[in-house]
């Protein structure tokens, strides 16, 4: 492994998640998976709802994000832009679960049909089910 | 006066001399947080910024709501507090909406209002509430921030209004604060910046032209432009809290320092009292006795 390391900031509106010297970087962005190594070009991508898997000295941390924008620069520094970012260990799981639950019922039970946004209902669903998909890989490990 | 109705008038000022100076303590620390949590959210908006001004500026992108539009409806969101006891934030508001009032007189304004005052705001100034927001969490969870945003974007796509203008009070220093109202969407790059403090040095500025774009420039900035709208509200809407509290916290010291001034005085007039009930007991017993004697 080569000695240069990327410098990785995930950031929101509401705070920066996380900052810190890191080997790879795997994120999956609008057109597919991306792994991002050290020296890559400078590229601005935008990301789906899904993981960001951080590996940094042999360990792979994992990050649950709402879409966002990934920021490769010449000088091997990455900044993420999200909506909304969770490290994989501070996502509370049953809230997750409760959540996820609540909106597919919304979305099977409802007599209402034209006050239901679909759109957002299945934005929901996809957002619960990263969080808990990630987790669950967590506890596994 | 009595001593024992001097006595507990002196209790009931101590008492809130005592719940006025918990509310200051209290404030201060609520206002300290709120600076905080708005300062935690600079890095995103400075990136967010360079995007946009990149994609916008520079290579001539455009999106909706970056676009001035014609109309003569104008969508207002007034910020202002729940709660009251914070001398004249809320106030201060209110002027600054009935200013803008006066000054387009030829417009139709809807609001969008967060917090109770800014109910009692927009109905002095006749202005119909199209969606009010009163149960926000203390310093504004993300998701909460995205259905306000969300709730304004929705009523701003689906009338003709010409523009959305935010009434809120900009977080000068502890002791300076200010109302104001500023213009929201359609987005200015500019005074979006000034908005949230970024300082415009247009050396320092990085061009974007080396970068490959996925899938493309376009949809880059689609998802950039919210993510801007996004930073701008919260930031407003935490300085706006900030101020609150800084207003409490002054109005707070204010009642306290009276208080105690009070005390003061009731103090002095206690002890005259006691000194003339003393002297005349004495004048009675002396009196008394010269009569037996």
């Amino acid at each position: 492994m080569s000695d240069k390391k990327l410098h990785l900031t995930i950031t929101t509106p509401l705070r920066t998640v996380y900052t810190n010297d890191i080997d790879q970087l795997t994120v999956t962005t609008s057109v597919g998976e991306l792994t991002i190594l050290p020296d890559h070009i400078p590229l601005i991508t935008t990301l789906e709802i899904g993981q960001v898997m951080v590996k940094n000295d042999g360990h792979e941390v994992y990050y649950a994000i709402d879409g966002g924008i990934l920021e490769v620069r010449h000088d091997n520094k990455v900044v993420i832009l999200s909506d909304r970012s969770e490290n994989a260990s501070e996502i509370d799981i049953e809230r997750a679960k409760e959540a996820l639950k609540r909106a597919e019922d919304i979305k099977n039970n409802s007599s209402d049909v034209d006050n239901v946004d679909y759109n957002k209902l299945e934005r929901d669903i996809a957002k619960e089910l990263n969080r808990v998909k990630l987790t669950e890989k967590n506890q596994r490990r | 006066m009595q001593t024992k109705t001097i006595k507990q008038k002196m209790k009931s000022v101590q008492n809130i001399g005592k719940i006025t100076k918990a509310m200051e303590m209290i404030s201060v620390s609520k206002m300290k947080k709120s600076v905080q949590k708005r300062l935690a959210s600079d890095v995103f908006a400075e990136r967010s910024f360079e995007l946009l001004e990149n994609l916008h500026v520079h290579k001539k992108l455009s999106h909706p709501y970056l676009e001035s539009r014609d109309g003569n409806k104008v969508l207002m969101v007034i910020i202002a507090s729940n709660k009251g006891l914070c001398g004249g934030y809320n106030m201060n508001v209110s002027k600054q909406v009935t200013r803008f009032i006066d000054t387009n007189s030829e417009v139709t304004i809807d609001a969008i209002v967060v917090g109770k005052q800014s109910e009692k705001i927009a109905k002095r100034n006749n202005i119909n509430i199209v969606a009010s927001f009163t149960e926000f969490s203390d310093y504004y969870t993300a998701s909460e921030v995205r259905s306000f945003l969300h709730s304004i974007t929705q009523q701003y796509d689906n009338d003709n209004y010409r523009e959305v203008v935010i009434a809120y009070t900009k977080f000068v220093s502890s002791l300076a604060f200010e109302a104001q109202i500023t213009p929201f969407i359609p987005l200015n790059v500019d005074t979006a910046e000034k908005l949230a403090h970024i300082e415009n040095t247009t050396n320092a500025k990085r061009k974007f032209a080396l970068y490959s774009f996925e899938p493309n420039e376009q949809e880059v900035l689609n998802k950039a432009v919210p993510a801007v709208l996004m930073t701008v509200i919260y930031q407003l809407l935490l300085e706006s809290l900030a101020s609150e509290h800084s207003s409490r916290v002054m109005a707070m010291r204010n009642a306290s320092d009276n208080a105690v001034e009070m005390l003061d005085e009731l103090k002095l007039n206690y002890n005259r009292a006691r000194q003339a009930a003393i002297t005349q007991e004495i004048s009675e017993i002396v009196g008394g006795s010269a009569a037996v004697s």
